[in-house]
């Protein structure tokens, strides 16, 4: 049956000729019989037609009959509605760049929380991969990390599993030799890692359950493609060859396929390690433990459920595994449990702080939409009134007004499909921007914002939605026309126009209204941004360069790496324009950051201390960052027979309030330290941290080389002005201590500051870039309507023109319309924008919320824009020849 | 010639059957179907004659009937319909059921 009507259709044109054929056939038989009858010629036709009923009717019901009438209709109104927005390419193309330009805002902001949230890794059967972590069972979801041994708990007693497997992201190694090794970030993993997860391969394949997690196994290493073709030119080779990993050998069993980065959202494996290989990682660090004690927690859980199994049942089980863990082991934490989810989201910890923030987006970008709809509306609306006497007379001849409604629903549907597209492509750049966005951090971020299956199906379906939401309003006013009065004369001054036009002005000012809000949060920013610019980071981050290494991956010693500080830092000090030189584990204004406990001598047992960041810096450090020793003096270039500390005035003030801390000592980690000076207060995770950071310096060359650091070292130099060779010079003084030493150039300090003030600069440009749009589309409303009123106006002007009104005051009386609405629009906008920046008041730094600068200077923006848009109409106006606007009748 | 054609809605589909078992009996044109089924009612049924044509239509679509170009008796083109054997039991069926539905009609109205 529907092949046969499929055949039909396809056949119609023939098929309705024979039909009409036989029809007329029919006719003429019938007309021949009655004038055999008797009747005349005209009358036998006639009659023969009244008989018939009719012909058109019936034609439109056999076509009915052969294919659904729905789609028939539904061709002919696309291929009408292509027709008329051909039309009119101006009109056509300014709303579909509205349209595209909200729909590509909203669709780039979905593919952020798509990345952060919804898309799958990259791995077989992603949904029954999930993450597991340990929380407080009291404060609900809070991802912390897991023992190796609780992971083997899981594994023996869990049956829902398939196989639970555990990760330890940000394990930094130095991969290669002779000058060119560098430091690269991959996973520890089990050795059942792969077996779980269950990535495609491009060659070889992953570790062995049961022989890899053996301390001792031979040493393998699994690359990604990434770093596979980034630093091994792709080598098709590579699998059982040797490569030199923090200066061993170790042979690649497998080379993951293009994609895979590991299973933690937002950071960028480059190669996988298994748990044998623990003791050959962090050389100075403790990791004795790692395998083989509760409290050792450092590993992210990972689950593949078994099919069919439901989550629900799953987590009563993990449960009753923790409570088991609980039981067996008192030591532990009583608020301990585990909590599973879909693996492949961001932490559910960044996730609690970044979801608000994707909201604010979504909605700035939502306003964005809506002015564009507004806009999209308008000029809808003004097509609709143009085309009113081709309405009305199609009404005025039989069409229903649904037809028509639906007609003119398909030609906004077809405007928004076509923004849509565009705005994918929007998406498609504003993701590639995205991901090219530097930050101030030594990790492997990963922020690959793609356009996937999933942000097109948001794209298509907000573009439906917003084509109904700017089509049906004026579909439906359309259609309300006044047949007589349309038909009878075109420059409509009747009564239904104008209340038409009041719709139109509610539209303007609403866009002119949320584009206000618009501006004045960006305004905000740009206003924080600036306000962070003048922050004073207590550092002076003038002609200072940067150099990464790391001695830790090339295993030197404790001995080894305070040798090689020393002589590090001698010569940086002797290279040709260095005034001072430094190093340290931790540099500042990372935004992560390193905090311990630390007490002040002679408080109570129970005191449990401040909470205070801690780094390890050499001598001369403070001299190079430009931070003022106040009390006391420098750490000096050698192991110091006590443990010593430099403390900032904050933690100074909060341990030892009105009292002088210099010689006195501070507990920190079960040791007695003696302060041995204070420093000025600095920044330390971000420029635009509310509270002053309590700092707590140690000697390098006491604490680094017995404790490790995570991002390796950073040597610091002062010069007496820039020099860009620098970083270079340093870098060769450093392989030539060491030609094995990892070393990554890291700019200047004063480009890490700028990086630091990404979060700033990111809201800045997005909402630049968001006001911006709602600004320009707002004044193409402007002055579309104004445009539009004088057009419907033309003959009023011209009478009044004609009785003697100057031009002037017709200028006037145009700006004036002009003014009104955006005056109108300006002041709901404000009203709107102190809302909203009441909302985002934590994410703008330095600036009040009702930061009288911007709200002062955003509407005299605004409404100097909505005259501007309002002059070009008003001056064509003033040129109106009343002669003609009269005659025009 | 005045009488109005009525439209004959009072028995649903009874249009179609009504052209089934004239193509029963021989194959013939619209027009000719037309006729037929007047004679045969005694002229009591008169149908709207547009309204034949969507019936062909959609009894060509189900595949009961077939039409073939061709010359009336009065040697005028059309198309001359058939039915096919898929038709034909068609046409049993609805008689089947129209003969039902006339004996319970008759019931309800106590003329049996």
């Amino acid at each position: 049956m529907f092949m046969r009507r499929l055949r039909y259709w396809l056949g119609s044109t023939k098929r309705e000729a024979a039909l009409r054929a036989e029809m007329e056939s029919h006719l003429e038989e019938k007309a021949a019989e009655l004038r055999d009858g008797g009747l005349d010629e005209s009358d036998a036709r006639a009659e023969a037609q009244r008989r018939f009923g009719n012909l058109g009717l019936k034609q439109e019901e056999s076509r009915e009959i052969w294919i659904a009438r729905y789609w028939s209709d539904f061709w002919q109104d696309l291929r009408y509605g292509a027709r008329n927005l051909r039309r009119n390419p101006g009109v056509t193309a300014v709303a579909i760049l509205s349209a595209a330009l909200g729909i590509g805002a909203c669709s780039t902001v979905f593919s952020i929380v798509n990345f952060s949230v919804f898309r799958p890794l990259p791995v077989a059967e992603p949904d029954r991969l999930m993450t597991i972590m340990a929380m407080h069972r009291s404060k609900g979801v809070a991802s912390e990390t897991l023992s190796f041994l609780e992971i083997q708990d899981l594994r023996n007693q869990a049956r829902s599993w398939q196989g639970v497997a555990a990760f330890a992201p940000f394990l930094p190694v130095g991969i290669g030799q002779g000058g060119d090794a560098r430091r690269h970030w991959g996973f520890l993993v089990t050795a059942n890692y792969f077996d779980v997860v269950k990535p495609a391969f491009l060659a070889g394949g992953g570790f062995i359950h049961g022989e890899d997690d053996i301390p001792g196994a031979p040493a393998k290493i699994v690359l990604t493609h990434a770093l596979w073709r980034n630093r091994f030119g792709a080598d098709s080779e590579i699998i059982g060859r040797n490569i030199q990993v923090n200066k061993r050998a170790m042979t690649v069993v497998g080379v993951t396929a293009p994609g895979f980065r590991g299973t933690e959202v937002g950071i960028a494996a480059d190669f996988f390690l298994p748990c044998s290989q623990i003791s050959e990682m962090d050389m100075l660090k403790s990791n004795s433990d790692r395998l083989t004690s509760y409290s050792s927690q450092w590993l992210v859980g990972l689950g593949r459920l078994k099919p069919g199994i439901d989550l629900r049942r799953a987590k009563v089980e993990i449960e009753t595994v923790a409570a088991g863990v609980r039981e067996r082991v008192p030591s532990l934490e009583r608020d301990r449990g585990f909590y599973i989810e879909r693996a492949g989201q961001l932490m559910a910890g960044l996730r609690r702080i970044a979801m608000p923030a994707f909201l604010l987006l979504l909605t700035i970008t939502f306003l964005v939409l809506l002015t564009a709809c507004a806009n999209v509306a308008n000029l809808m609306l003004a097509r609709a009134s143009a085309r009113s006497r081709e309405i009305a007379t199609r009404l005025a001849i039989g069409a229903g007004r649904g037809r028509i409604i639906r007609q003119l629903m398909t030609e906004s549907l077809l405007l928004a499909l076509s923004g849509g597209a565009m705005g994918v492509a929007l998406a498609l750049w504003g993701g590639r921007l995205i991901t090219g966005f530097r930050l101030p951090l030594p990790l492997p971020v990963d922020l690959s914002i793609s356009v996937d299956h999933r942000v097109i199906l948001f794209s298509v379906s907000l573009s439906i939605v917003t084509g109904m939401a700017f089509g049906l309003v004026p579909a439906f006013r359309a259609t309300q026309a006044n047949l007589i009065g349309s038909i009878r004369s075109d420059a409509g001054n009747n009564i239904a126009s104008l209340r038409r036009f009041g719709l139109r002005n509610a539209l303007v000012v609403a866009q002119v209204a949320i584009s206000a809000v618009l501006v004045i949060c960006s305004g905000l920013f740009l206003r924080s941004l600036g306000a962070a610019r003048g922050i004073d980071s207590g550092m002076d981050a003038r002609n200072v360069v940067l150099v990464r290494f790391d001695p830790a991956l090339s295993r030197h010693n404790a001995q080894q790496t305070a040798r090689l500080l020393l002589d590090v830092l001698r010569d940086a000090e002797a290279q040709p324009g260095v005034q001072s030189a430094s190093v340290t584990n931790g540099l500042p204004l990372s935004v992560g950051g390193n905090f311990t406990l630390v007490g002040a001598e002679g408080h109570g047992e129970g005191h449990q201390g401040e909470r205070a960041a801690v780094m390890a810096v050499g001598p001369h450090y403070f001299e190079t960052m430009g931070i003022r020793l106040l009390v006391g003096a420098d750490f000096r270039p050698v192991l110091s027979k006590e443990p010593t500390a430099i403390v900032n005035q904050e933690l100074a003030r909060r341990l030892y309030p009105n009292q002088d801390p210099f010689g006195r000592y501070l507990l920190e980690g079960g040791q007695r330290v003696r302060i041995v000076g204070v420093v000025a207060n600095s920044k330390y995770r971000m420029l635009q941290e509310s509270e002053v950071t309590p700092i707590l310096y140690r000697p390098i060359l006491d604490t680094y080389v017995s404790e490790g650091s995570f991002a390796g070292l950073t040597l610091i130099a002062r010069s007496a002005q820039d020099s860009p060779s620098l970083s270079g010079l340093l870098r060769q003084m450093l392989l030539k201590h060491d030609p094995e030493l990892v070393v990554n150039l890291a700019g200047t300090m004063e480009s890490h500051l700028q990086a630091s003030m990404f979060l700033s600069r990111l809201a800045a440009s997005l909402f630049g870039l968001c006001g911006g749009m709602g600004l320009l589309i707002a004044s193409i409303g402007v002055y579309g309507v104004i445009s539009f009123a004088v057009a419907r106006r033309a003959r009023e002007i011209g009478i009044r023109m004609a009785l003697g009104a100057r031009s002037s005051q017709v200028v006037k009386m145009v700006l004036w319309h002009g003014a009104a609405i955006s005056l109108v629009g300006i002041v709901i906008g404000i009203a709107g924008g102190l809302a909203l920046a009441r909302v985002a008041r934590n994410l703008i730094y330095g600036v009040s919320a009702s930061d009288p600068v911007t709200f002062i200077s955003v509407p005299l923006i605004l409404l100097s824009v909505a005259l501007l848009a309002t002059a070009i109409p008003a001056r064509r106006a003033a040129m109106l020849d009343p002669n003609r606007t009269l005659r025009a009748d | 010639m005045g009488r109005k054609a009525e439209k004959n809605d009072s028995l649903p589909g009874s249009l179609d059957m009504l052209i089934l078992k004239t193509l029963s009996r021989s194959n013939l044109h619209g027009y000719a179907i037309l006729q037929a089924i007047q004679q045969k009612s005694g002229d009591e049924i008169l149908i709207e004659e547009g309204s034949l044509y969507p019936a062909l239509q959609r009894l060509e679509l189900h595949g009961w009937i077939d039409g073939e170009w061709g010359v009336t008796p009065n040697n005028r083109r059309a198309r001359i319909y058939h039915l096919t054997s898929k038709g034909r039991k068609q046409l049993a069926h609805e008689m089947q059921r129209y003969r039902q539905l006339t004996l319970a009609i008759a019931r309800v109205m106590g003329t049996e």
